[in-house]
């Protein structure tokens, strides 16, 4: 039931799933957050609580794509404001929003955010959870357009030389070839193999061809230009 | 002076998200024909069915609804209402909504329900019209 969610470079090459799917929890109501939480890890998905919208805020650059659940009555940053502040930093995760009072102007202008769902509390546990099936099922099947670009400015970001070595890797070849073609020391190599490794913060050569794959490179020619 | 009021549901028969540039189509055929025949509504589209609202001089509605009917992007098109109204409930023919809201899908599928639960239909009409009115008046509020 539980497949690696589409943010992580691993899982967009069919890896082996490492990572549940995450569903952030934004509501100020500590038992709402309690009960939610128990419901979700009950179902297999791992709950991350936030008891506001700053907090989540705050860490959103460093969380994984995942599902939210937010309350729209939270005091300081509303669940609208939450979604309209996450649009603009380009984070577009499938939000189901919560109010202990449902009226249409909100419900409206929670779905005009792209909101998935809106529910009024008290919830059937079973809407929710459906609600939250649906947000993975689309998470996975949409491309995550934040770590793509991501991925791909890493690339980017790399020297001419790093570059070549990483189109090298991708077309298979051994250290000692690339050293040949490019007619470099072996040594030479190495080097800046370990030093474009780092810059694209991974550790195993699988990794690299799954963050090409994220970033939409081919091995392309070697050495390239 | 009444207008001609009718609302109606239908299930989408699109294949997204190759066949998703058809409602963009359909809104801006909509867009141009309704102006010219006076025919104001909305049109709400939530990737597994359609609604829309259309209002205006009932032989030019119905007219507009026989087309409607033998589309083949949708399929078991079901009128809810249609009703004489003293006014027009849109300023214009917009398209209201456009997405994969399970909140929205809620309030026009049960309205293709084959026998629809006696006593729903009214309160369900009303719900969905409301919801649509809500998005026209959103989206005018934040027009540029």
């Amino acid at each position: 039931m539980s497949r690696a969610p589409a943010g992580e470079a691993g899982s967009l090459v069919g890896s082996e799933p490492v990572q549940a799917r995450i569903v952030y929890v934004i509501d100020d109501d500590r038992e709402i957050r309690v009960s939610v939480g128990v419901l979700l890890g009950a179902n297999g998905y791992e709950a991350r609580p936030f008891a506001s919208a700053s907090d989540f805020l705050d860490e959103l650059a460093h969380l994984r794509p995942g599902c939210l659940i937010v309350d729209i009555r939270m005091p300081d940053i509303d669940g609208i404001a939450l979604l309209a502040e996450a649009a603009t930093r380009g984070v577009s995760w499938p939000a189901i929003v919560v109010t202990g009072h449902a009226e249409v102007p909100t419900a409206v202008a929670a779905m005009k955010l792209g909101a998935l769902d809106f529910l009024e509390k008290p919830f059937s546990y079973t809407a929710l959870m459906a609600a939250v099936e649906h947000a993975f099922d689309l998470l996975e099947r949409e491309p995550d357009h934040r770590a793509i670009a991501a991925a791909a400015e890493k690339v980017a970001a790399l020297s001419k030389r790093e570059r070549q070595i990483f189109r090298g890797i991708l077309a298979g070849l051994a250290n000692k070839e690339m050293a040949l073609r490019l007619e470099l020391s072996h040594r030479t190599v190495e080097m800046h193999r370990l030093k474009m490794m780092r810059r694209l913060g991974v550790r195993k050569a699988t990794d690299l061809f799954a963050l090409a794959a994220a970033a939409g490179v081919s091995a392309g020619d070697f050495p390239g230009d | 002076m009444s207008v001609y009021f009718l609302l109606y549901v239908s299930r989408s028969l699109l294949r997204l998200p190759h066949e998703g540039g058809e409602v963009d189509r359909i809104v801006a055929v909509a867009r141009r024909e309704n102006a010219r025949l006076g025919v104001t509504g909305a049109l709400v589209f939530t990737r597994a069915h359609f609604a829309q609202v259309l209002e205006g001089d009932e032989d030019a509605v119905e007219a507009l609804m026989k087309r409607i009917r033998n589309d083949r992007r949708h399929d078991s098109v079901t009128v809810v209402c249609k009703s004489l109204r003293d006014a027009r409930l849109f300023p214009q023919w917009s398209m209201a909504y456009s997405g994969g809201s399970l909140y929205v899908d809620r309030h026009i599928k049960p309205l293709l329900e084959v026998p629809p639960e006696p006593g729903s239909t009214e309160p369900l009409a009303e719900k969905l019209v409301r919801l649509m009115r809500e998005f026209t008046a959103q989206e005018i509020a934040t027009a540029p």
